[in-house]
């Protein structure tokens, strides 16, 4: 047993899930391994506080409302359960003497489900059509844009999108750094937005090492593929020295703006024990600690803010939204639209040397439009054509084939509706891209 | 499956009221402890356990009683909580008006802020880690039921738990100093 396969099994033995073998194994190794015993005694102390603080922190409060509203009189489910059950009833005898048909409203609701599924894959093919078509749009528009945080946030979003388009397909990346680098070139530059996927996910796998390669395949770059590469480059490098410090209460708290965008406040605590607050940018930080936030008055963005009232540039602040890009690449960003939008519009104000209130109520409107751009989440209805052929095949199975077909049909569905979800996803990801992109000034 | 609990699907099958009731008096409590760390707020978590009750009934008919009650109850929760998705895609980050400081959800005020802290992070685990988390340590299931409720081989449930505790540790040396 190495030391990385113990600390999986040490885990199992805290959470009383371990088989024998393995914890005679464990313990063999525990007994010749000290880092492994320190590790155990930490991961049980750690597991123990979790599970105190979640049940703190989800405990049910008291006389809390419990809002299922039921006052039945006649519920039409009653009467569909009872329909299926005789249903059921009838076609488990029919199949069993042979002198029944099935349950027709069985057969029926069968059929209904099979096409509903088939009217699912025709939207979901519709869908990625769109996906695709809309998308290559956003690119040349992206692409035409001018240098700045409108155009950082329209590439992330729109590379988010392009990253889930690859799929399940994942590649290879050659071991010399060089050649990752120029592999990940040439995918991002092929046409073909799903290749281009493949790219973005493949960015995963670089490290701090492929930095200088891949900086020097930025001049064979071009449009977004550039600025999304640019963007990859500086979130790698992410320089962790302070670009602005301010003392606040006479030094009873600390106020950082570290220059890759994060904010950090320390906290003097009784005794000189220090509370470290810290978010990734002034709207993560806000989102996070709300009260603090509104105790500071923090307002503004990254290079442009304001704490306790009094504005602050941080001009050495490379406010560019590089934070948001291992959410791209990680292919885990279902929100960041919106939270790139605002940096966006905020950062571009600031930048046109508009105050941190004028910058607000920019990031506002533009909020509010985004906001007003509703996805396309349609109701998906069964064909009545295809419901009567469906019928067709389906009445002459017996009451346990119509169950096992409907169980299917039931499964298939689901995959179905999450795959119109993710679509739907992307669809909105690129309208509140394009949303952004309009508010470039004329 | 326990007798009582066999006595009580078989009484939703057979669409009564009182076994409506007594599900969700059973059950209320702790899928809205976990529909809670899905949505992040108290309110939207009481709709989606009240959705998840309501299709619940609606295919009574078609449980199957393979499964205990509380997974099946779980796995439809889960569905509800991808249609909740689909609907509401909201900002994620906190309101920007200054008036808007105040949270708009959240735990108890009595709630220490460390531990506010903690469940500021597990929110930000993926969903499959979260829920895992959550089954395991306030529900107190085994590796198994689990596995049962999220649909998913026992192994998998394993590494999620490891994975969800690796992050949070990962997330809190991130916050200290």
């Amino acid at each position: 047993v190495t030391c990385d396969e113990a600390i999986r099994a040490i885990e199992a033995m805290i959470d009383r899930e371990i088989d024998d073998d393995e914890r005679m194994q464990l313990e063999a190794h525990l007994a010749e391994c000290e880092a492994c015993r320190r590790e155990t005694d930490e991961r049980r102390a750690f597991s123990d506080q979790l599970g105190r603080d979640l049940d703190e922190a989800l405990r049910p409060a008291a006389g809390a409302p419990r809002r299922i509203v039921f006052r039945p009189r006649r519920f039409p489910w009653v009467r569909a359960a009872a329909v299926i059950i005789v249903g059921f009833g009838i076609g488990y005898v029919g199949s069993a003497t042979g002198f029944f048909k099935p349950a027709t409203a069985e057969a029926h609701e069968v059929a209904r489900l099979s096409a509903l599924k088939d009217a699912y894959q025709d939207r979901n093919r519709e869908l990625a059509f769109r996906v695709e078509q809309e998308a290559s749009v956003l690119d040349q528009r992206a692409a035409r844009a001018p240098e700045g945080p409108l155009r950082d946030a329209v590439t992330l979003s729109l590379m988010n999108v392009v990253s889930g388009l690859a799929g399940g397909e994942s590649l290879e990346l050659p071991e010399d750094p060089a050649k990752r680098a120029s592999t990940v070139a040439r995918l991002l530059s092929e046409r073909k937005l799903s290749r281009r996927g493949l790219a973005v996910q493949a960015m995963r796998q670089m490290s701090p090492m492929d930095v200088a390669h891949v900086e020097n395949q930025i001049v064979n770059l071009n449009g977004t593929n550039r600025t999304f590469t640019e963007l990859w480059v500086l979130s790698v490098k992410s320089p962790s020295d302070p670009a602005v410090t301010l003392e606040i209460d006479g030094g009873a708290m600390r106020f950082v703006q570290l220059q890759n965008a994060r904010v950090r406040v320390v906290a003097e605590g009784p005794a000189a024990v220090s509370k470290v607050y810290e978010g990734l940018n002034f709207l993560d930080f806000r989102a996070r600690y709300p009260d603090l936030a509104l105790q500071l008055r923090l307002r503004g963005t990254d290079g442009n803010f304001s704490v306790v009232g009094v504005e602050h540039n941080s001009p050495a602040v490379e406010s560019r939204p590089a934070v948001y890009v291992p959410a791209v690449i990680g292919n885990d960003s279902n929100d960041i639209v919106e939270a790139l939008t605002v940096q966006a519009v905020m950062a571009d104000c600031a930048r046109l040397g508009g105050s941190v209130d004028e910058a607000e109520r920019r990031a506002r409107e533009v909020m509010r439009r985004v906001h007003e751009t509703t996805n396309e989440a349609r109701v998906v209805t069964a064909d009545p054509e295809r419901v009567q052929r469906y019928l067709a095949s389906y009445r002459k199975l017996d009451g346990p084939r119509l169950m096992l077909a409907r169980e299917r049909v039931q499964d298939d569905m689901a995959a179905e509706e999450r795959r119109l979800a993710d679509w739907e996803g992307r669809l909105d990801c690129l309208r509140k891209a394009a949303v952004t992109l309009d508010y470039l000034p004329k | 499956m326990p007798a009582d609990e066999a006595q009580l699907v078989s009484d939703l099958k057979a669409g009564r009221r009182e076994a409506f009731d007594r599900m969700v008096e059973l059950h209320y409590d702790r899928l809205h402890r976990l529909a809670s760390t899905m949505t992040g707020s108290s309110e939207d978590a009481a709709d989606l356990v009240q959705e998840t009750f309501l299709a619940a009934m609606k295919s009574a008919a078609n449980f199957r009683g393979e499964a205990r009650l509380t997974t099946w109850l779980i796995a439809i929760l889960r569905n509800q909580y991808t249609l909740y998705l689909r609907g509401r895609r909201k900002w994620r980050f906190a309101s920007l008006d200054a008036a808007g400081g105040a949270r708009a959800h959240g735990p108890a005020p009595a709630v220490r802020p460390e531990v506010v802290a903690i469940l500021e992070r597990v929110r930000r685990l993926p969903e499959e880690l979260r829920t895992a988390l959550v089954l395991f340590y306030l529900e107190g299931m085994r590796y198994q039921e689990i596995a049962d409720a999220m649909e998913c081989p026992v192994g998998t449930i394993r590494s999620r738990l490891f994975e969800a505790r690796e992050r949070l540790k990962k997330m809190m040396e991130g916050a200290a100093p």
